[in-house]
């Protein structure tokens, strides 16, 4: 129950900040502070309500409790095919085009949690023969967010929401053929994702993998400052190719980004932008 | 304490009471109104136009880190949280849901507590949930005013009651008593 849930301070959460950077270089000032105040009480909370100095002295302390702590305060893009409008879009109308045009894709996720939009993708590209012509590059802010997309990691609270949004995106097809079901509890088919290359990014998103040709990156704004938000946005804009497309969450936009007149908006309802 | 927003939460049967009050608030009306209302989290588009058909003042589903007017309504958009933010700005989030609501009318009214402090109105409207209980309760610890439809009216009297159970409201009203007393705020200097 969120009455259950302690508040902490505003000065609490900006030691608790400091912290991270100090210790493991990680910059989270660029986050909003309402937003990542509520998922830090949240973290807390579900660690029977540990008191800030005692919380603190475990991150100081213990990597790999920091590396929990990142994932959980990280925020998910949404369910898998969240937005089927979307990923039919992509499915029947860009990539086919794209790959007719230039013969293959590279596709950037920079910033996966749970992989919802990763396995969509992978997915998507399976059901229609695209695997080969595309690649997949996923970038996770945690190593632990890494470690449970790899391992089939299903959140089941979204299980129906995720079958649900599936059966609109493709109403022929069997979402089942992609969840494993084990002794105790469902997994994704981590086939899927043998062809993706995963690495580590900074919250800044600085070193991509390389020039893509469709970043994928819904909500994620939705998280920062407008400053910070125009830097990540600058920093995706230079590792996307001239003719490139750019997505976002339908509540985001580039309006007043630094980097807007660089880019055509294709689609409103979708947040699809296209690289001049 | 002299209101400067209102913020209402509703879910079941709350969508015509909504309609009643935005229909007859008037098109000078002073203050933004904040709307999280429990909705189909993959209908994207509808539920605004319906709602606008018969009101005065402008309704939008904001964008993210929207600029607050007075005089507008600001709808929660489907799956999203919508956070009130210093600064007169809205933004939204896509946090995990809250007790299975996504906008969750707690997360929005608190923050909408701690932003507009005194100067806030808190309304919850009909619901078969209890969601928004404890957000009308950090409305009425930060000072502002606190409001329910009266369960005698609500079609569906759970989020009302619950809201009740947990908070000792200023005001329990039926439909035509709060547009009365919205219409009243807005004359007042």
């Amino acid at each position: 129950m969120i009455e259950d849930v302690l508040e902490i301070g505003v000065v609490d959460a900006r030691n608790i900040m400091k912290v991270l950077h100090d210790a493991y270089g990680c910059d989270l000032s660029g986050f909003m502070l309402t937003s990542l105040k509520f998922r830090i009480e949240k973290y807390m909370h579900n660690l029977n309500g540990i008191p800030v100095d005692m919380f603190v002295k475990r991150l100081l302390s213990d990597s790999a409790f920091f590396e929990s702590f990142l994932h959980a305060v990280s925020i998910g893009s949404g369910s898998m095919f969240q937005d089927p409008s979307l990923w039919r879009y992509l499915r029947d109308v860009l990539l086919p085009r794209y790959i007719k045009e230039e013969n293959s894709c590279r596709v950037w996720f920079p910033r996966c949690i749970r992989g919802n939009e990763l396995f969509s993708m992978a997915i998507l590209l399976k059901e229609n023969a695209m695997l080969t012509q595309v690649s997949l590059f996923a970038s996770c802010l945690s190593e632990k967010s890494r470690q449970l997309i790899c391992s089939g990691f299903f959140d089941e609270k979204s299980a129906e929401q995720n079958e649900q949004n599936y059966a609109r995106y493709n109403p022929s097809g069997d979402f089942k053929l992609y969840v494993q079901q084990t002794d105790k509890k469902q997994i994704r088919d981590v086939a899927l994702l043998e062809q993706v290359s995963f690495d580590r990014q900074a919250v800044s998103l600085e070193n991509a993998p390389g020039m893509m040709d469709l970043i994928v990156f819904r909500n994620q704004t939705l998280n920062y400052t407008p400053a910070f938000k125009n830097l990540v946005i600058e920093n995706l804009s230079k590792h996307l190719i001239p003719g490139g497309f750019l997505v976002l969450g339908n509540k985001e936009n580039l309006n007043h980004c630094r980097v807007e007149k660089d880019f055509l908006l294709v689609s409103d309802s979708e947040s699809l932008y296209k690289k001049k | 304490m002299a209101t400067k927003a209102i913020i209402i939460g509703g879910s079941a049967g709350s969508f015509l009471i909504v309609s009643k009050i935005l229909s007859q608030l008037p098109a000078a009306f002073k203050f933004p109104v904040f709307l999280c209302l429990h909705r189909l989290k993959h209908v994207r588009s509808g539920f605004i136009e319906t709602l606008s058909l018969r009101s005065k003042i402008e309704i939008v589903e904001p964008y993210d880190k929207e600029h607050i007017r007075p005089g507008k309504a600001y709808l929660a958009p489907a799956n999203y949280h919508m956070y009130m933010e210093h600064g007169h700005t809205i933004s939204l989030s896509a946090d995990d849901p809250v007790n299975h609501s996504r906008p969750s009318i707690d997360l929005s009214f608190i923050t909408a507590a701690k932003t507009y402090r005194n100067n806030l109105l808190g309304i919850i409207l009909s619901g078969a949930n209890r969601d928004g209980a404890y957000g009308l309760k950090k409305v009425k610890e930060y000072g502002g005013l606190t409001m329910i439809q009266s369960p005698d009216e609500a079609e569906v009297k759970t989020m009302p009651n619950s809201a009740l159970k947990m908070t000792k409201v200023d005001y329990i009203y039926d439909s035509n008593m709060i547009v009365s007393f919205l219409n009243q705020l807005n004359q007042q200097k």
